[in-house]
């Protein structure tokens, strides 16, 4: 009779204990995918966007993760080159099954990638800036549109700097957007009239004498730098030397930033103005405490870009959206997305359920000393993301998108120049 | 002995049903907390796309004046100012529906005003800080804009301004702002459907740093424009208003500006930079409970004198000496 108690008291515990085990053990991490330029020529400006990305995640995973899992981040190097963005999209997506990729720089990477994490029915997070014309139901647009950052830098250039512009910028599609939105008829900028001049380099070229010598002759208000990487460098060191200042032609810059700064030289660019919707000199309590963490996590020589930001809010919103959704399933996830919010430290950043783009707050600042910013124009509150300015039909948009690309061969930026 | 023995039924009797009925009370709170906190979040959702597809047409439609032609032909070559008005009323008369406007202007490209529906409603626009800011922002951002709230000079209404830029060849010919009270406003966050008896929704906004209640509400309704979050505001009160109008979404147990406990669920209002705050009266919300948890105690209580009962009738039997 007593060994009869002993068994069954054995299997109860035993029982009792296998249930506990299954109850305690950890649930699975998430894997989630970064991708970006870890080597050439992007690399300066998209391993500090790694790095916030990977601030965010370890902040989730210390406040207990996503549904209880902790995220495991799966990095790719998309190597400055847009087809290895293409083939570690496919192998994120498709070989680790990601649910979410935070990552692509270049418009050209990020066009290369959409059509892969479209038919994946994936989800991507874009934390770059960039020229419009584009909606997919799959990316998460955190950085601005035209009309958060070109379009109001541009008037508030032709009100306060002057009328007469000219327009420089790498010969991709970016620039080429952005300055075919300048020169719109009926854009509001003035057309053809405001124009001093229009030129462009290609991606990479550091033979920039040419130009900065039609500025020294043309001597415009402002000029409206769209020159994206090293260009910059040769760029505003031959404008110094030729002795043309920023009191006398003031640069507009939009993809200078305060981690190119450095490289391009602060001293060249002190003076000059940038239009971005994060600045890391914001005094904002979020921002400050931001800033503070980030130096902790890297070092207090670090400093913070608008991108960096926009990449750790996305995050942020992906985890936020997909505790909402109760997974992480990235159709789930995508209707969550819509219409959240998140305090970020430039302000209140919206997802439109419209159109997966941010809301977000313009800014223009000037560059200091210390390579920091002040903030000169301030619109105040987020701007409403609009794709497709106004001033002409998605159509005729598109058209001239498909015509560029056409004529670059199939490409999104001009390899022939 | 019989004793022991009564209490022991008892408490074979009456501890499992105990252990049941804290467990399941429990149990069944949480989930009617949940659901009622999901539906509560549900509400929230959909009256701020509501709010907010109103403010979206009433862009629109102002985007859309101002892409007409007669607009550009107004501020470009302006006939007499009756036939101007004529043709401006005209242009106007099909939106009206979508756009309840109190006042329309059309505004030259230095910000003065060109052309007025009413003779003369702002004479010194220069002097009227929303009226510039309203123009600021459409021709530098080249959109339709939505101004701070304000309250009219002339009419004390509370008022916005939608502006629209007016774009030609040769750049910003002026912009079309029309004034719109927030008589609507107060129409859309008066709608009480799902809301109870005690649930209402308050629309708030930053101005000049103190958040500000934009419309009246079902418990006051003087608040619009009167009520403010400001320094004296309990913290507990003043939390999911200044965590909306930050941009951070919640829902929870939170006292309210009377001081009464409700559960609210609050979301960020994009278009007005502002907080949507939708709540009901906790003491409503938990009636259910409430009602279910008394009828649980009582079912419990009859359950204990019936099981009591039993257990000494079963005791006494047990314990009595056979009769034969």
């Amino acid at each position: 009779m007593k060994k009869v108690w002993l068994v069954g008291a054995i299997a109860l515990l035993l029982a009792v204990g296998a249930i506990g085990s299954a109850r305690l053990a950890p649930p699975p991490p998430i894997a989630v995918g970064i991708l970006h330029s870890l080597t050439g020529t992007l690399a300066l400006s998209e391993r500090p966007v790694v790095d916030a990305t990977l601030l965010a995640i370890e902040e989730i995973n210390a406040a207990g993760g996503v549904l209880g899992r902790s995220l495991v981040p799966v990095i790719r190097d998309g190597a400055s080159d847009d087809r290895q963005f293409a083939a570690k999209a496919t192998e994120l997506l498709t070989g680790q099954q990601v649910p979410v990729i935070f990552g692509c720089w270049t418009s050209a990477s990020r066009k290369r990638v959409k059509p892969i994490v479209e038919q994946a029915q994936g989800l991507l997070f874009y934390p770059v800036q960039y020229e419009g014309l584009e909606r997919s139901p799959n990316i998460v647009y955190m950085g601005a549109a035209p009309n958060q950052q070109i379009v109001p830098a541009v008037r508030w250039a032709l009100t306060h700097l002057g009328s007469r512009l000219f327009l420089v910028g790498s010969d991709y599609v970016f620039p080429r957007t952005a300055n075919a939105i300048i020169q719109a008829p009926g854009g509001g900028f003035g057309g053809a009239e405001n124009l001093s001049a229009k030129t462009y380099l290609p991606l990479g070229s550091l033979q920039v004498a040419a130009v900065v010598q039609r500025i020294g002759q043309l001597q415009p208000d402002v000029v409206i730098n769209t020159i994206n990487g090293d260009t910059n460098v040769a760029f505003f060191r031959e404008l110094r030397q030729r002795g043309i200042a920023s009191q006398q032609v003031p640069t507009l810059s939009f993809s200078l930033g305060e981690v190119e700064l450095p490289t391009v030289g602060i001293p060249q660019t002190v003076g000059d103005y940038a239009a971005w919707n994060y600045f890391q000199s914001l005094n904002r309590p979020v921002n400050l405490a931001f800033v503070k963490r980030f130096r902790q996590r890297y070092g207090g020589d670090r400093v913070v870009s608008d991108p960096m930001e926009a990449a750790y809010l996305g995050v942020k919103l992906w985890a936020q959206a997909a505790t909402r959704a109760g997974t992480v399933e990235p159709a789930r996830v995508r209707e969550a997305l819509a219409g959240e919010s998140i305090q970020g430290p430039q302000g209140p950043v919206y997802i439109d359920p419209e159109n997966n783009h941010a809301w977000k707050t313009v800014r223009i600042g000037q560059i200091r000393p210390d390579g920091q910013f002040n903030i000169v124009w301030d619109a105040g509150r987020p701007t409403r993301p609009l794709p497709y300015p106004i001033f002409k039909s998605e159509k005729e948009w598109d058209d001239f998108l498909n015509r560029l690309h056409q004529s670059w061969g199939g490409n999104w930026a001009n390899l022939d120049s | 002995m019989r004793v022991r023995l009564t209490l022991s039924l008892l408490a074979i009797a009456l501890v499992p049903l105990l252990i049941l009925g804290i467990v399941g009370d429990r149990e069944v709170t949480r989930r009617l907390q949940t659901e009622t906190q999901t539906r509560l979040v549900e509400v929230a959702t959909s009256r701020v796309r509501e709010l907010e597809t109103y403010f979206r047409t009433l862009q629109t439609a102002v985007g859309a004046i101002a892409q007409s032609p007669t607009v550009a032909a107004l501020l470009t070559a302006p006939p007499d100012a009756t036939t101007a008005r004529r043709r401006f009323q005209g242009l106007l008369s099909v939106y009206t529906e979508s756009v309840p406007y109190q006042d329309a202007l059309l505004l030259a490209p230095t910000g003065a005003v060109q052309l007025a529906l009413r003779p003369n409603p702002y004479p010194n626009a220069a002097a009227n800080p929303q009226l510039q800011e309203a123009f600021a922002q459409a021709t530098t951002l080249l959109e339709a804009t939505i101004s701070d709230w304000g309250r009219d000079p002339q009419t004390a209404e509370v008022s916005l301004f939608v502006s629209a830029p007016v774009l030609g060849e040769k750049g910003v010919l002026g912009a079309v702002v029309l004034r719109v009270s927030n008589r609507t406003l107060q129409r859309l966050v008066n709608q009480y459907g799902g809301l109870g008896r005690t649930g209402e929704t308050l629309v708030l906004a930053d101005l000049a740093g103190k958040p500000t209640f934009l419309a009246a509400t079902r418990h006051d309704p003087d608040a619009a424009f009167r009520t403010t979050i400001d320094a004296q505001t309990p913290p507990a009160v003043a939390r999911p208003i200044t965590e909306a109008i930050a941009g951070t979404s919640g829902v929870g147990l939170v006292p309210d500006y009377r001081g009464v406990m409700t559960l609210a669920a609050w979301r960020y209002l994009p278009s007005l930079n502002g907080a949507a705050v939708v709540k009901i009266d906790a003491a409503e919300l938990w009636a259910p409970i409430d009602q279910l948890r008394r009828l649980g105690l009582g079912f419990l209580g009859l359950t204990a004198i019936a099981v009591g009962l039993v257990a000494t009738a079963l005791a006494k039997a047990l314990t009595n000496p056979p009769s034969n």
